[in-house]
């Protein structure tokens, strides 16, 4: 048998036991939104801004749904059931200075980073356009290949220190991408430079049909971070104040030379995968209501009610407040011209070789002009 | 913008290809809101609302509950009740945008630096197969690029067949050392070419002079006829016609040689090629099937040609397909030659300057007009004796030309 | 100026660059305190620090995912692939990321980026350390690839890859490094990208190759000379961009081509060039174009390598059958 020294030789973190019992996820909130004895991380006004970007995620997610169904946006992919993990930890950060490296689940985020409504839309409709990025506009463009962009964000982050800044980049990812080797690689590499970013991993139970159990034998996603010589952290993804304690502690962290951290934010994807997926397949129905009780929303709404700050009225202002503020992006996209065949070359290259620009000037001459 | 929408079945999952229609959730006349569902569909991975695209009234449905619709057909018409968006438009009006047909090839730059003549590679097969060396012949095509056609025709040493350029004056050059430069270039480069070949062939030639009084005596008796229309008649026609009435007796003269291919043709027809000066250089014209020429026909002919030859406006077709040539030196005030056979041709009849001659008559010294009679062949097609028949025949004829009138 | 190795050149061309850009940061394994496997970096750490000069971890993937992140931080880097057979291990984030991601974000995210990286055969190495591999790069729009022969253009064409806006593999013959030699100058200069090299003038066959097939198709023309057949070198120097009227200017004058390449046959990218040509100087041809190139096998051990690769002697052969081959 193993003896105590051998044993303590393997961990010495005290979250993380040898003995393989499960974690509890840290949490501020209980399951029906009251806070604990300690003090709130955010203040009121900070929880309202964040109810907001969290109620236009879910109207948005609405349109687009309504949008792809109808033909007009391509698949696309909602946050429903993760809004307080996205949220959360993007109030954590200061969009003048730090950068977001996505995935593709985290409309809020870039939205408040500044990436315009009306783009993102743009994107899901199929215009190249949509990947305009404004200048000052901290985020990278949404990564479709799984996990390829962790890489570019811990180089991102090492890259920023080089220069002596202080900003830090967080990456957006999901329990399936941290099976790629990409993440992994770049765990490592975050460990040993010390680069200031923060690994955001998702833990949604699902990467389209499999279910996190098959994804990996490790216990937590969290505790891979030991491996790598960097620190991990549980959080319940569906707990906003406790997402946005923890993210900004490794913000902090980053921001002071600390290096890497890796957040497991405990979630719940309610919605299908894309718009393209039956979750009825697979998902145990069971299992979905019992998320669905636990809705991210609901709970902080529940939060501002027992802090006297919420009521049906501020819940209608806000819906209709959101709903005009999308109207307004999807009049933008719907109304921008359609992309002709000078999208399908511009931007590819600073300085495009003489065969590119003359397929550029024979597609126009065939497809009608520019 | 019309604001009727034709709303239709988009491919909602990823690569479905139609779906059922399982249940309406609105009907003709209905009033419906941007987003609002108003069809259950069911596909082969799940079931689905369809939502309104516009705010709007139902105008038709275009289904029934249980048909199968592909995707792209129409679900419904919406009468829209505000502004229709750019991409709706798009989607919904739909008419299938013409694909214009242009050619997708990339017209083939003119290279500065065109050093070799341009030819397809099977072009440069044939010429290498008749022996034509691409430098010396004039391309009709795109760029001056080399055609088949102009191959065939430098090979059947019409000469002038195409299109071909006259020799540029500019392209002399006086070099001041007492050495001017000239550029072998167009007719004259087509011509060199044609001599060079020609020059493979052995030629065998006969010499006759004939009393020329009977000759001269018809054309004097004939000339007047043609001067009333016009045409200044010379003994030539009669020259062409012996040629020709002899060549009907001797078909191996009547030939086209395909000396790689080892063949002769012999042609019932003969198309009588004569040799015209122009500014440029010597052109042939070719009456085709001259053997139903009458002698004013031949005259006339001659001279349209002859005309046409001058100023370059011969077609090919004028220009080629020659199966005998005559040629008229005298008229240049030559009295003897060594006419050149036109390959493929296997045969030509020269004709000098007619002039004063003494000669005996009855075994007494006269003096006599005498026309000079040259004829070359292609030894390789006939021998000296059918050479010698061939010549006296023509000779005949012109000792006694009230039979060519006949 | 004075005469240089491939691998001087190089080394000397970082270490100028470096200078002059506080941004150009190196990146790969081994490229610190070794100075790199064939020295390629040698000195450079110690010239300019840990923290531009940096030993990765042996990982392609996040080697080069973490230099576009570097990229994107505002920085120059240099990254080196050891072996260009091992950037299979990295093809995911040069394919998908480093070549799309100016295009995806339309503009905004620009990779100035140079990913340097040795390949060909002729020095008896283990497996996948001499694969020339470049034809998967040169199908990949968005990335230029270029791959000079002399010292004189390794210099200048890696720095002109390090200034240029567009990300660039940058591809060194092993066999060249240090048998390659010729006249380099001491300062600062770029060869442009895009533009090939007329090795040798020649009016009977247009002999085209690049990175260490030049120094094969100029011995070759130099004996194919002594049969009285005049070959003109075209040392292409840039896969992507491809000089078109280079090499038009070249078949027009000669009517014949050869092409000789490393890589195998089937998919490489002599190809292209085939393509290229019969499309653009379809009415100059005289003959065939041949390709002169591995066979449709995996690189083999070095025992057998001789065998694979085109010689000199293979190249003299099938050049000259070409020469007389008639229209």
């Amino acid at each position: 048998m193993l003896g105590a020294a051998w044993k303590s030789a393997f961990m010495s973190e005290s979250r993380f036991l040898p003995s393989f019992e499960p974690i509890a996820p840290f949490s501020r909130l209980t399951d029906s939104g009251i806070l604990d004895s300690g003090e709130s991380p955010m203040s009121d006004e900070a929880v309202l801004e964040a109810l907001r970007y969290m109620m236009l995620t879910r109207v948005f997610d609405d349109k687009a749904t309504s949008m792809q169904r109808q033909g007009r946006f391509g698949t696309f992919s909602s946050v429903r059931g993760q809004e307080a993990s996205v949220v959360g930890a993007a109030t954590a950060l200061d969009p003048a200075k730090d950068w977001i490296v996505p995935q593709y689940r985290e409309f809020p985020a870039l939205i408040r980073h500044g990436y315009p409504i009306e783009n993102f839309a743009l994107y899901f409709m199929g215009n190249p356009k949509g990947g305009t990025i404004p200048p000052n506009v901290n985020i990278l463009p949404m990564q479709i290949s799984l996990a390829a962009q962790i890489p570019q964000a811990t180089g991102l982050a090492w890259g920023l220190k080089m220069q002596g800044g202080d900003g830090v980049v967080i990456t957006f990812f999901g329990d399936g991408a941290s099976s790629e080797g990409d993440f992994h690689e770049s765990l490592n590499l975050a460990g040993i430079v010390k680069a200031p970013v923060i690994f955001f991993l998702q833990n949604n139970g699902w990467a389209i049909s499999t279910p996190r159990e098959n994804q990996t034998a490790a216990r937590s996603f969290a505790e891979r971070a030991i491996g790598y010589g960097v620190e991990g952290v549980i959080v319940d993804g569906n707990d906003l104040l406790a997402v946005h304690e923890v993210t900004s502690r490794a913000v902090a962290k980053a921001r002071a030379g600390g290096g890497p951290t890796l957040i497991e934010s405990v979630t719940y994807r309610t919605g299908a995968h894309n718009t393209a997926d039956d979750p009825s397949r697979y998902v145990d129905q069971q299992e979905l209501e019992k998320w669905q009780q636990k809705d991210p929303v609901e709970r902080i709404k529940n939060y501002l009610r027992s802090r006297g700050i919420w009521n049906e009225n501020l819940e209608q202002e806000l819906l209709d407040s959101c709903a005009a503020q999308i109207d307004v992006a999807m009049d933008i996209a719907r109304n921008t011209s359609l992309a002709t065949s000078d999208a399908l070359f511009d931007h590819v290259y600073s300085e495009p070789p003489q065969r590119m620009l003359d397929q550029k000037s024979d597609w126009a001459k065939r497809n009608g002009g520019a | 913008m019309s604001n009727l929408i034709d709303y239709k079945l988009a491919d909602v999952g990823e690569g479905i290809a139609e779906a059922e229609v399982i249940e309406w959730l609105v009907a003709v006349g209905d009033a419906v809101k941007e987003d609002q569902p108003v069809v259950v569909v069911e596909t082969d991975k799940s079931q689905i609302e369809i939502p309104a695209p516009v705010t709007g009234i139902v105008k038709s449905l275009g289904a029934k509950v249980g048909d199968v619709l592909a995707v792209g057909s129409n679900l419904m018409q919406i009468e829209a009740s505000g502004a229709v968006s750019k991409d709706m438009a798009a989607h919904a009006a739909a008419p299938i945008a013409e694909v214009k047909q242009t050619s997708s090839q990339v017209a083939t730059p003119a290279r500065a630096t065109n050093i070799r003549p341009l030819a397809s590679p099977s072009t440069r097969k044939l010429a290498a197969s008749l022996g034509i060396a691409l430098e010396a012949v004039t391309g009709s095509g795109p760029n001056g690029r080399i055609t088949a056609d102009d191959v065939t025709n430098a090979k059947s040493g019409s000469g002038a067949a195409t299109a071909s350029q006259d020799i540029d004056p500019s392209i002399s050059q006086a070099d001041g050392n007492g050495v001017t430069l000239i550029q072998l270039r167009g007719l004259r480069r087509q011509i060199a070419t044609s001599m060079s070949e020609a020059l493979r062939i052995p030629h065998i030639t006969e010499f006759k002079e004939i009393d020329a009084t009977a000759l001269m005596a018809l054309r004097s008796e004939l000339a007047p006829q043609f001067e009333k229309d016009g045409i200044k008649f010379s003994v030539t026609p009669l020259l062409m016609r012996a040629c020709v009435i002899a060549l009907q007796n001797h078909p191996s003269f009547n030939a086209r040689f395909d000396s790689e291919m080892g063949e002769i043709r012999q042609y019932d027809d003969i198309n009588l090629g004569f040799a015209t000066a122009t500014e440029d250089g010597l052109i042939v014209p070719v009456m085709r099937k001259a053997n139903d020429f009458t002698i004013s026909m031949l005259a006339k002919q001659t001279e349209q040609l002859a005309e046409l030859a001058k100023t370059r406006k011969a077609t090919s077709e004028q220009l080629g397909g020659g199966t005998f040539t005559v040629t008229n030196f005298g008229s240049f005030g030559t009295w003897l030659g060594t006419p050149i056979i036109r390959p493929p041709e296997v045969a030509i009849a020269g004709f000098g300057r007619i002039a004063e001659k003494v000669i005996p008559v009855d075994g007494v010294p006269a003096v006599r007009m005498v026309l000079p009679i040259v004829v070359a062949a292609d030894h390789r097609i006939n021998d000296g004796a059918h050479l010698g028949a061939f010549v006296s025949d023509i000779a005949k004829l012109l000792l006694n030309p009230e039979s060519l009138v006949k | 100026m004075s005469e240089k190795t491939m691998i001087e050149a190089i080394r000397e061309c970082l270490g100028q660059e470096m200078e002059a850009d506080n941004r150009v940061v190196v990146i790969g394994e081994d490229v610190g305190v070794l100075g790199g496997v064939f020295r390629a970096t040698d000195g450079l750490q110690a010239r300019f620090g840990k923290d531009r000069v940096v030993d990765m971890p042996l990982a392609e993937g996040v080697i080069v995912g973490s230099g576009i992140g570097l990229a994107m931080s505002g920085l120059r880097p240099v990254i080196e692939l050891q072996f260009l057979g091992f950037g299979h291990q990295a093809f995911h984030q040069i394919g998908q990321q480093v070549a799309r991601l100016r295009y995806r974000s339309q503009g905004r995210h620009a990779l100035p980026l140079v990913i340097r990286s040795p390949f060909g055969g002729g020095v008896r190495t283990p497996e996948l350390h001499s694969d020339a591999f470049e034809a998967f790069y040169t199908h990949t729009p968005g990335l230029k690839v270029v791959a000079p022969a002399t010292a004189y253009d390794a210099k200048g064409l890696l720095a002109a890859a390090m200034e240029s806006d567009d990300p660039v593999l940058y591809l060194e013959p092993l066999k060249g490094y240090r048998l390659t030699k010729d006249e380099v100058p001491d300062e600062r200069y770029t060869v442009p990208l895009g533009k090939l090299r007329v090795a040798r003038e020649g009016s009977d066959v247009t002999l085209i190759a690049w990175s260490a097939a030049v120094n094969v198709a100029e011995r070759a023309a130099e004996e194919l000379s002594e049969q009285g057949i005049s070959v003109e070198v075209l040392d292409l120097r840039s896969l992507n961009p491809l000089d078109i009227d280079g090499i038009s200017e070249s078949v027009s004058k000669t009517g014949r081509v050869a092409i000789v390449h490393e890589a195998p046959l089937t998919g490489g990218f002599g190809g292209e060039l085939v393509a290229t040509i019969q499309q653009e100087c379809f009415y100059s041809l005289e003959a065939p174009i041949i390709r002169i190139s591995a066979p449709d096998t995996p690189y083999p051990l070095g025992g057998v390598e001789d065998l694979y690769i085109p010689d000199v002697d293979r190249v003299v052969a099938e050049v000259a059958t070409l020469a007389k081959a008639s229209a």
